[in-house]
């Protein structure tokens, strides 16, 4: 009984000993804090730091936030970049308006601390606190004095203003006399009528340097020329531009400026102005002509220079709603070529045709696919000679199987193919003479290349997740043979092993590695050369290698002496790439984007760099 | 003797087995959730995600006069681990379905810095410079892109979209353009379009 009751004891003990190691096996898990956990397979930058590569001047190191980071001196790189600030439409400070912040490998400007001024606390201190700098408010009023007026063909009593449409262009700062390409915004203002009756326009501006250009609106355009200015600086408060036609602003040598223009066919409809031959910015009046031969003044004002340097171009142009008609353009030379006779033309043709798959046709039959394409004028056919001052262009979208139908003006062209996204194929420019009406003139586009890469962290993981965007390079297209279009755009992401691969047209682009936010890692910026021919149709880009961050965090706020901050704005960091060692090139190449991220609701924001991009 | 001893060994397991099962009392009644089958957790109901259009980048409050290299669009998820998806339009005609430039998915971001907000970086192709534009960016949950027109409708529960204007000579005039004054069908042959240039720079 007692061995019994002893072994009921035991097994009585042993199931409660189950019960309790169940109880703690389900009690264990089950008591765990629900906790979002991040699917993420891309790799995190986490302590230790051993295997990162150095920086140029300092290893990487354990930072307070547990992250492999290359620390430098004044929380900023050690090269010269520029901070682009968008300040969101939401703003109560410069609500839509773009900031630049230059600085050097020393910090300066930006990061340089303001000097005291005695009885005035500054909350925003660099490196910490970025403040952007003062708003203008810039009025511009183009005023026309009688004697002017009298000069063009419509009196106006002294002092009168007329509307205009004014446009500022950002040139630089006190640093730098010209920004090179950033993504800064045209800035617009139109005229209204003011408190006392004037008509001016009012615009809010950013402090600092900028061409103002005074468009006289219709139908003033015929009678007053636009203005353009690019001093003073806009360093105040209130800031006043005053053109003044008579006064401070005089109308170019009138005689030297009346074009004589003829056209058999009649001139009906049809205007001339003058154009800037760099900028293609209009720099007269616009005038509409009638008549078969016709003699106008084509008014300039403080444009001398241009003329000098041989900068200019006169334009003789159909109505806009006229089709398969070109359009005269013709330098000027020492101030001449204002006789302007603007040829006779055969009639134009119909050109048809197909964008299709390359290769042979089997039994006639072509694989189309959709694109879109543009015939520009190289020259033109006229009743005499061929003419490259003759000059036309037209875009087209061909139907889902890639057939098109158009007319032209007999000539030479160049005809740029931009096969539909997804098709595979690559954007391409090739030369069409059409010198008689055209039934199947086929375009045939190589396959875009297959452009192959991987991405790894310097301490030898692979990158994945990772987004890789390819954008034009168009600074250097520019450069390059005019028969290779800039390539279009670009993306994909990297695979678990770090690799890549998408398909870009031949040209020079900027490829970005974006490490997946949150990741701990920077974005680097390669800008390769891809090639393209019927042949090759696959490159391999060298290992992209992504290095432990630099980073630089701010407060960003706006001038005011509370110093709100700003919130919910992108800011943007470019670099100009560094010439490599033994590089030749001279000419400067365009800033890259370096990184960029959007300032929380204190005004805070982080952004994490790679090296001076190459 | 002989009682004694069962008696002794006896006690010393019931010792251990009381303790055990008030320590899983214990530790049942802390980790009481389990006591009952588990119920799935209510799932909200699937919100469309919102662009934050002050944050857009370039402004969509002037006309642009250069045209940018990306288009930066802060998008607003209910639920930050959503995927979305996005197209790019560049005169969108929705007579014809044309002006599908390019479309995608955004997964999530694990540990975005700024909440439910994503941003997304889209380079767009330059379009010609000879006239005006209008450049659209829509994102949704779902977009069906086998048809453009499909792509430009986002599926339920919606979606949103952003638009800019794009016009080098800053000449609103044209904008938004079909095809430059000629009717589609006429001029492209079967389904094709025309567009005519020659406009003022």
């Amino acid at each position: 009984m007692i061995r019994r009751g002893g072994a009921r004891q035991t097994r009585v003990s042993r199931v409660a000993g189950l019960l309790a190691f169940g109880g703690v096996i389900v009690a264990v898990p089950s008591c765990d804090p629900i906790e979002p956990r991040p699917l993420v397979k891309a790799p995190m930058n986490t302590c230790p730091c051993d295997d990162y590569e150095p920086g140029p001047t300092a290893p990487a190191r354990c930072s307070s936030r547990d992250r492999c980071e290359i620390l430098t001196g004044g929380g900023h790189p050690e090269f010269p970049f520029w901070i682009v600030v968008h300040v969101p439409d939401s703003s109560i400070f410069a609500p839509g308006l773009t900031y630049v912040l230059y600085s050097d490998a020393q910090g300066n400007p930006a990061f340089k601390e303001p000097e005291a001024s005695s009885g005035v606390i500054t909350r925003c201190r660099p490196p910490s606190c970025l403040q952007l700098g003062d708003l203008a408010s810039a009025s511009g009023a183009y005023i026309v004095f009688n004697e002017a007026s009298k000069i063009v063909g419509y009196p106006l009593p002294d002092e009168t203003s007329i509307p205009v449409r004014v446009i500022y262009e950002q040139l630089g700062n006190e640093q730098q006399e010209t920004f090179p390409a950033l993504p800064l915004d045209v800035l617009f203002a139109s005229s209204r009528i003011g408190s006392k009756g004037a008509i001016e326009s009012v615009r809010a501006v950013p402090f600092g340097r900028y061409r103002r250009i005074f468009y006289p609106q219709p139908p003033f355009d015929e009678l007053f020329p636009p203005v353009t200015i690019d001093e003073p600086a806009i360093d105040a408060n209130y800031s006043i531009d005053q053109i003044t036609l008579g006064l401070g602003t005089a109308l170019d040598d009138v005689a030297l400026r009346t074009a004589h223009i003829t056209r058999e066919a009649g001139l009906d409809g049809w205007r001339a102005w003058l154009v800037d031959r760099t900028s293609q910015r209009r720099i007269s009046v616009i005038r509409t002509l009638s008549g078969t031969e016709v003699d106008v003044p084509l008014y300039t004002a403080g444009m001398q220079p241009a003329f000098d340097e041989d900068e200019v171009e006169a334009v003789v142009a159909p109505p806009e709603s006229w089709t398969a008609v070109p359009r005269y353009v013709t330098p000027l030379f020492s101030g001449s070529g204002l006789n302007i006779a603007v040829p006779s033309i055969p009639p134009p043709v119909s050109v048809a045709g197909v964008v299709a798959e390359p290769g042979e046709a089997e039994d006639g039959v072509l694989f189309g696919y959709p694109a879109r394409v543009t015939f520009e004028s190289e020259s033109l056919a006229t009743n005499a000679d061929s003419s490259r001052l003759l000059h036309y262009s037209t875009t087209l979208n061909t139907d889902n199987r890639g057939r098109f139908a158009t007319v032209l003006p007999p000539g030479t062209y160049a005809a740029t193919v931009e096969p539909a996204e997804g098709t595979g194929y690559a954007k391409r420019r090739e030369l069409v003479v059409v010198d008689r009406a055209l039934t199947a003139l086929t375009f045939q586009p190589p396959p875009r290349t297959l452009v192959k890469g991987r991405a790894v962290l310097t301490d030898g993981r692979a990158l994945s997740e990772a987004d890789v965007v390819a954008t034009p390079n168009m600074a250097a297209s520019l450069r390059a043979n005019p028969f290779v279009p800039p390539p279009r755009p670009g993306r994909t992401r990297t695979g678990d092993d770090g690799r890549f691969e998408l398909e870009l047209d031949p040209g020079s682009h900027i490829l970005t590695v974006i490490p997946k936010a949150g990741t701990g890692f920077p974005r680097v910026v390669i800008r390769p050369d891809i090639p393209g021919s019927l042949t090759a149709q696959e490159t391999q880009l060298p290992e992209i290698r992504v290095p432990a961050p630099t980073r630089m965090a701010f407060t960003l706020r706006d001038p005011s002496l509370t110093a709100n901050p700003i919130a919910n704005a992108i800011v943007r960091i470019f670099a100009q790439p560094a010439v490599p060692a033994g590089a030749t090139s001279t000419v400067p190449s365009d800033p890259v984007e370096i990184g960029s991220a959007m300032t929380g609701p204190d005004g805070s924001v982080e952004i994490l760099l790679a090296q001076e991009p190459r | 003797m002989v009682a004694m001893a069962p008696a002794r060994s006896c006690r010393i397991p019931r010792v251990v087995a009381t303790i055990a099962a008030l320590a899983v009392g214990c530790v049942l009644v802390d980790g009481c959730v389990v006591a009952d089958p588990p119920t799935p957790l209510p799932t909200l109901p699937e919100m469309r995600p919102t662009i934050i259009r002050a944050s857009v980048v370039p402004s969509t409050t002037s006309v642009l006069g250069r045209w940018p290299r990306q288009f930066i669009v802060p998008v607003e998820l209910s639920d930050p681990l959503a995927e979305i998806s996005w197209a790019t339009f560049v005169d969108y005609n929705p007579v014809t379905g044309e002006g599908l430039i390019q479309n995608d998915v955004s997964r999530y971001e694990p540990s975005s810095t700024k909440g439910r907000i994503r941003t997304l970086e889209l380079p767009i192709a330059m379009p010609s410079l000879d006239r005006c534009h209008v450049v659209e960016v829509v994102v949704a949950l779902r977009l069906n892109t086998s048809d453009t027109r499909n792509a430009h409708t986002p599926e339920p529960p919606g979606g949103d979209s952003v638009s800019w204007f794009f016009s080098p000579s800053g000449d609103l005039s044209g904008c938004p353009v079909l095809d430059a004054g000629l009717q589609p069908l006429v001029d492209g042959g079967e389904d094709g379009a025309v567009e005519a240039g020659g406009a003022e720079r």
